[in-house]
């Protein structure tokens, strides 16, 4: 059975979200997407949880996808990232959902986990840390500007095929190169900028909600110390590695379902 | 360590870099350990290769280590992107066209692996 992947739009702090949402009811869940990309990628976590009564929710975070900058200025701060979708959460009245993200989805769902813990389920953070500025300064400089980041569409399509790890199921890979390709480069460097600045290291041990934290063993861009240095502040949390995966597990492997769910189901016992 | 002929041959034969290669004209330049090849690229065509690149230089450099380029060149995946994202393999010059033309050095570091693969570009020091 193909699960119905419904979109909506909504006003949520000024800004015109775009969603993707799928289950009728049920326990609420929301996926946070990578830097520059959008709902889409959650496409099969999306119809894996709704099947198993989840109600998921899939924003376009501002400037991205189908959803509207307020000001058209681009949000810089993983933690204005956070309160937008609190407010998301609240407009939507979901109770205790369980927040999953990937990327700046990740730092986004950890900034969560501290602000919000209590009125939160689970957290699920993926491909993310405490603290990222693990992108070079000069690079995001260049690529804030178009004329520095030449080829972006190419450059996105190489970067998708790069980030992904070398048990990642080969279709996978090719739609996560190709959705690389799409979006602004001023709005996924402006999300770098988020990425870069994001440090949460001071405020991790307050942080009380169940939390997972999944990261591919192949993934360049977010070094396993800063996992490391993330879990040594979260005696809690719990810790999955997915071996010969990358920077999209979420995509890359149906695994990935599978390692939620559990953590998921032990919360019930 | 090289073949040149076949590397150019391969080259202009390469989809990525011929079609990405089509709006570029400039000089490319290789340090692998000590050694160097320089590789003049116009309009999609490989027209000249060297390991004694002339003074007036390149439009950029991707230069490493020998262990760098082993990373790159040896295993079952191409981690051209990642060796220059951890700074395995630098790139020096103009880097706005090195941008520009990616799947152009895409195309050719896989033609570097192809040859690698087939023994036709040993990664050893000169000797």
């Amino acid at each position: 059975m193909s699960v119905e992947i419904i979109g909506r739009y909504l006003e949520v702090s000024g800004h015109r979200l775009y969603m993707d949402t799928a289950g009728k009811g049920g326990r609420p869940m929301l996926l946070i997407h990578t830097a520059g990309q959008h709902a889409l990628q959650w496409r099969f976590a999306a119809a894996h949880f709704s099947e198993r009564g989840y109600f998921t929710v899939a924003p376009d975070l501002p400037g991205h996808g189908k959803s509207l900058l307020k000001g058209f200025m681009p949000l810089t701060s993983v933690h204005e990232f956070a309160e937008v979708m609190w407010n998301l959460i609240q407009e939507l009245n979901l109770e205790q959902p369980v927040v999953i993200g990937v990327s700046i989805g990740g730092d986004i769902t950890l900034d969560l986990a501290l602000n919000h813990g209590s009125k939160l389920r689970a957290v699920v953070a993926c491909e993310a840390a405490a603290r990222t500025p693990t992108f070079p300064a000069r690079m995001i400089e260049l690529g804030l500007e178009d004329s520095g980041v030449p080829s972006y569409g190419d450059q996105g399509y190489l970067g998708g095929l790069s980030a992904c790890g070398i048990k990642a199921n080969q279709e996978r890979i090719q739609e996560i190169a190709w959705t690389r390709r799409m979006g602004d480069p001023k709005i996924y460097y402006s999300d770098l900028v988020a990425w870069r600045n994001h440090d949460i290291t001071a405020g991790l041990h307050q942080i009380s909600c169940p939390a997972l934290i999944i990261w591919g063993s192949e993934d360049y861009f977010v070094p396993y110390a800063f996992v490391e240095e993330t879990i040594r502040g979260m005696p809690k949390a719990k810790l999955a590695v997915l071996e010969g995966i990358g920077h999209y597990p979420h995509m890359e492997t149906a695994e990935f379902n599978r390692l939620v769910e559990d953590f998921l189901n032990s919360l019930e016992s | 360590m090289f073949d040149f002929d076949q590397f150019a041959s391969r080259l202009n034969r390469n989809p990525d870099f011929v079609s990405s290669g089509k709006f570029f004209d400039g000089a490319i330049q290789l340090n692998m350990g000590s050694e160097r090849v320089w590789i003049k690229v116009f309009m999609g065509r490989v027209i000249h290769v060297t390991q004694d690149p002339p003074p007036f230089g390149y439009t950029f450099a991707i230069k490493g280590s020998l262990e760098g380029w082993r990373f790159v060149l040896e295993g079952p995946k191409n981690r051209f992107r990642e060796a220059v994202f951890t700074s395995r393999l630098m790139v020096e010059g103009n880097t706005i066209e090195f941008s520009r033309i990616g799947k152009a050095v895409h195309g050719m570091i896989e033609v570097l692996r192809e040859m690698v693969q087939a023994d036709l570009l040993k990664l050893t020091e000169k000797s």
